[in-house]
């Protein structure tokens, strides 16, 4: 069987959560949903899951997108260098700026396109 | 025939004495002129008298007196006595004997005695300062030589000197005048009030915003201490400040409500310093008063700019939300989702149904928001019963939500109140619905009513999730929803409080929340019976 990449989504809207989940296991993808940041930065540091790329929201309560980026970017693990794409409905130029500087690998604004996530994704990962 | 040495002495000391009597007459001439033409501040007084004077010593025909202008060499004409006879008329001197004369600094004829021609005679008398020339005065005499003089030369020489300094005199208390015309024009025009005393709290100089912004009605203030007019707090103020002054040489600003008038309430800042003299003599302090409220003003605009582009900020994110929603679902509809998978074509659809209903609540949600806080929404008053208007809501919510119980407690007798019931009913139902939003686990909401003087007082209770004691006070912000990533798995737009407290509001009305997290949220609101 062809080994599935793995796609770890942390968004704190469920139907973003639930369509994503849908596209990317369409697409061939192994998908796995975190509702908040902290969850998600527990997931990504479990071994066992072998995340090989975050999809991660910006606008979150109590953990927001660029504080799970940096937490992420700034530890020692390995894992620290996963490829990281941020989903963001915040238009403004200084949050993409915000986040690239911050390590974010590539950002994708809502409401977004499809097709150009998944083409940004297989760019990072194929 | 000879004269004796005694003679000889005799006729000098005679001849000495006669001399001196006429110098001393001189003199005296002079000091009288000199007083006449010095005690006078105005320009047209100042030529008058001096060309009387002229007139008197020589019975001249016309005197015309011209003046230089500060920098240029050019001169004008500023005073005219008498007519020169026709035939003299044009000899006005021209500019280089003109020049000449002001050299020379004296009195100068300038027709020539042999000239058989000549029907006037024509003179002309500088008019100079010790500092600088100011112009010169052409007179024009019958032709008399005789009358010309040593003595008529000292006398008119003189006054034109005395003259001069008169002038010079005059503008400089007309530059004093305008200048202090200038201050107080100036004084005025500042928007703070501005009252200067002596060292011993004489006033010595007030404007008019001083008095305007203290609420003084006391006239004539120059010169009476300011304790005859000043009382309260704001005296006391003033003292300290005054006392600091003069102990320690500065004093911070210093803040005082003060009352004017009726009902005006204002913040007054008030400052204070030393005024000197120009060998820095302390001589007074001077007292800036400025009403507060302007700046007050200026940082309730500002806040409220920061609000309005947070508040688009937030609309512009609340939009795109289920924006993307109804994007991403609809685009895997058309793309990923099989034709013949109707369990997911039709899940997805009703994502898409509910998203787009968000919408149009966010959105006419928006709409009311703004109707309201420009004022452009109407409220249609009428006696309304307010038990009436909670049983019918709640009978709405009762056939929908089956795990929630809703108990209401009326008191007896209650009075109708004036009020908008549609916009009542919106209130209700705003309320009802978080309550049961917020009971995810179901759980009891009892509505109580009751009358309090003048209000009915209507209390609607849960038994959710709560609110967290921090985030209480920003409940009726626009947009704002308690940051917790469990509750923001429930739906809302952030909206409907802020939408209760303004029709509340409008209402003249009260609405109070306090809440218990885990335990449940009570929000109060208050109607009064009359809009009056």
């Amino acid at each position: 069987m062809k080994y599935k990449k793995t796609i770890l989504i942390i968004d704190d809207m469920k139907q973003i959560r639930d369509i994503l989940w849908f596209s990317f296991k369409q697409e061939g993808y192994k998908p796995i949903l975190a509702e908040n940041g902290q969850k998600g930065i527990e997931y990504l540091f479990d071994r066992e899951n072998a995340i090989d790329l975050v999809i991660l929201d910006v606008m979150m309560p109590k953990m927001d997108g660029f504080e799970v980026l940096e937490k992420i970017r700034t530890s020692n693990d390995p894992v620290s260098k996963t490829p990281i794409i941020m989903l963001t409905a915040k238009a403004q130029k200084e949050d993409v700026i915000k986040g690239l500087s911050k390590g974010a690998s590539d950002y994708v604004l809502k409401p977004y396109k499809f097709a150009d996530l998944l083409a940004k994704v297989q760019a990072l990962i194929g | 025939m000879k004269t004796t040495p005694l003679e000889k002495e005799y006729q000098f000391l005679t001849r000495t004495i006669s001399s001196l009597t006429d110098q001393v007459d001189l003199f005296e001439t002079f000091q009288d002129l000199s007083l006449k033409i010095i005690s006078q501040f105005d320009l047209e007084n100042i030529l008058d008298i001096f060309c009387r004077i002229i007139r008197e010593l020589m019975d001249y025909q016309s005197a015309v007196i011209c003046q230089f202008h500060e920098d240029s060499k050019e001169f004008q004409k500023i005073h005219q006595s008498g007519t020169a006879p026709k035939d003299t008329g044009n000899h006005f001197p021209e500019q280089t004997i003109i020049n000449w004369v002001m050299d020379q600094g004296r009195w100068t004829i300038i027709t020539d005695f042999q000239d058989k021609q000549a029907q006037s005679i024509v003179s002309i008398l500088p008019i100079k300062s010790p500092k600088q020339p100011i112009g010169f005065m052409v007179i024009t005499t019958e032709f008399n030589p005789s009358i010309y003089n040593q003595k008529l030369s000292s006398i008119l020489n003189f006054l034109a000197s005395q003259t001069a300094i008169a002038i010079e005199n005059q503008s400089l208390y007309a530059k004093l005048n305008n200048s202090n015309a200038y201050m107080t024009d100036m004084l005025e025009s500042i928007n703070n009030g501005i009252m200067a005393t002596d060292m011993k709290g004489i006033v010595t100089l007030i404007n008019r915003n001083a008095t305007a912004i203290l609420g003084i009605k006391t006239k004539h203030l120059a010169g009476k201490p300011y304790g005859a007019f000043l009382e309260g707090e704001l005296k006391q103020k003033i003292d300290k400040l005054f006392s600091m002054i003069l102990d320690k040489g500065f004093a911070p600003e210093s803040m005082v409500n003060h009352s004017p008038y009726k009902e005006v309430d204002i913040m007054i800042g008030i400052n204070a310093s030393f005024l000197t003299d120009k060998n820095k003599k302390t001589i007074g302090i001077i007292f800036i008063f400025r009403d507060m409220s302007a700046s007050k003003e200026i940082e309730r605009l500002t806040k409220l700019d920061e609000m309005k582009s947070e508040f688009v900020s937030n609309v512009s994110h609340e939009l795109r939300t289920p924006l993307s929603i109804i994007k991403s679902y609809s685009e895997a509809l058309l793309t990923q989702v099989k034709p013949d998978d109707h369990a997911t074509r039709e899940q997805f659809l009703s994502v898409i149904d509910n998203e787009t209903d968000r919408l149009a609540t966010i959105v006419s949600n928006l709409l009311d928001l703004s109707r309201i806080e420009s004022g452009k929404l109407v409220f249609d008053y009428s006696p309304v019963s307010l038990k009436d208007i909670i049983r019918s809501v709640v009978s709405v919510f009762k056939t929908k939500s089956s795990n929630i119980d809703i108990l209401m407690d009326f008191q007896e007798g209650l009075p109708l109140i004036e009020a908008d019931e549609g916009k009542i009913r919106e209130v209700l139902v705003n309320l009802i619905s978080n309550s049961i939003k917020f009971s995810p686990m179901g759980g009891t909401i009892s509505i109580t009513l009751e009358q309090q003087e003048n209000f009915l007082s209507c209390e609607v209770s849960d038994t959710g999730i709560g609110i967290p004691k921090n985030k209480i006070h920003r409940i009726f912000d626009k947009f704002f929803r308690v940051d917790s990533s469990d509750t923001h798995e429930i739906e809302g737009t952030g909206l409907g409080l802020s939408i209760v407290k303004h029709i509340i509001d409008s209402h003249n009305g009260k609405i109070t929340v306090d809440s218990i997290l885990g335990k449940g949220t009570v929000v109060t609101f208050y109607l009064p019976l009359t809009r009056s």
